[in-house]
């Protein structure tokens, strides 16, 4: 009786565990499978005044529309009043109209083979001449990087 | 009087039993759900570097995302490794030299963290650095970078 008692209790606590460890084993299988067949690249890339104008192409098979998750970094030479400084800041993501530091997606969902546009503020317009970069990372972990004089 | 002594030893023995085993399964259990949860946090902790530059000739600042599915605690108990390419070695969490620092001590998932690292001796330029960031839990990510 104990025995039985003995066996039947570890084969409870044995499942329980397992169905913890299968719960997270399916979650990260479909984050990897998520995160491999994402692909972004960018299209074009143009600057007026503080607002960097990214256009972006899907080029895997996710919708993209967590942009809330994503991570939007530039690293460029702001003109503070005639002076350049450098500057290397991670912007926030927006659903309405952007404000310095932040960025918003102009086009919504980005589907597959799909163009997005991307609107980022700048805290200063860019120092005439200088190399400008940004980093785009997307919730799955791919992402894209550019850099040049737009 | 010979037989009631022997019915209260069995009882007693059979209570020690059921006693010890109880305890041992509330132990085995114990140590296997503590484990499945570690693995579980494993496999559901993510993080990658996206970008790091250096921003003067002994300072670098990286950009950290969770791409996991779990917030990351205790940010500032993770180990930093940080050096010319291959010759990276584990630096220090605070304002020592060389150490790194940051101000995030949760890192949420999809969330990015500045980590700044300071070096000991100035950076040679067009050299490779490395920085390998190693949560507490054991899941890393390194970027290399070249130094402007």
């Amino acid at each position: 009786m104990v025995a039985l008692s003995t066996l039947a209790s570890m084969a409870l606590i044995y499942q329980k565990s397992e169905d913890v460890y299968d719960s997270a084993l399916q979650t990260f299988q479909s984050t990897q499978i998520l995160s491999e067949e994402t692909l972004i690249r960018v299209l074009n890339v143009s600057l007026s005044g503080q607002d960097l104008l990214v256009g972006i192409t899907n080029n895997g098979s996710t919708n993209l529309y967590d942009f809330r998750h994503f991570s939007v970094i530039v690293d460029y030479t702001e003109n503070v009043n005639g002076s350049a400084i450098r500057s290397i800041q991670s912007y926030n993501f927006s659903s309405s109209t952007p404000s310095a530091l932040q960025w918003s997606s102009l086009s919504g969902i980005l589907l597959p083979t799909g163009l997005g546009r991307f609107e980022i503020v700048l805290p200063y317009i860019a120092f005439v001449g200088t190399t400008l970069l940004f980093v785009i990372t997307t919730n799955y972990g791919p992402g894209t990087e550019w850099s040049g004089t737009p | 009087m010979n037989e009631a002594i022997l019915i209260i030893a069995s009882v007693v023995l059979i209570g020690a039993l059921i006693g010890s085993v109880y305890v041992s399964i509330t132990y085995i259990g114990g140590a296997m759900t503590e484990s499945s949860l570690h693995g579980s946090q494993k496999l559901l902790t993510q993080i990658q570097v996206d970008y790091a530059t250096n921003i003067t000739s002994t300072t670098v600042d990286a950009f950290i995302q969770n791409t996991g599915s779990v917030p990351i605690q205790g940010i500032t108990f993770s180990t930093v490794y940080f050096g010319q390419e291959n010759q990276e070695f584990p630096i220090g969490y605070g304002n020592e030299t060389p150490g790194w620092n940051t101000t995030t001590s949760i890192l949420n998932p999809g969330q990015t963290m500045s980590v700044n690292i300071t070096s000991a001796s100035p950076l040679i330029v067009n050299e490779y650095y490395s920085m390998i960031f190693v949560t507490q839990n054991g899941i890393s990510a390194s970027y290399t970078l070249q130094v402007a």
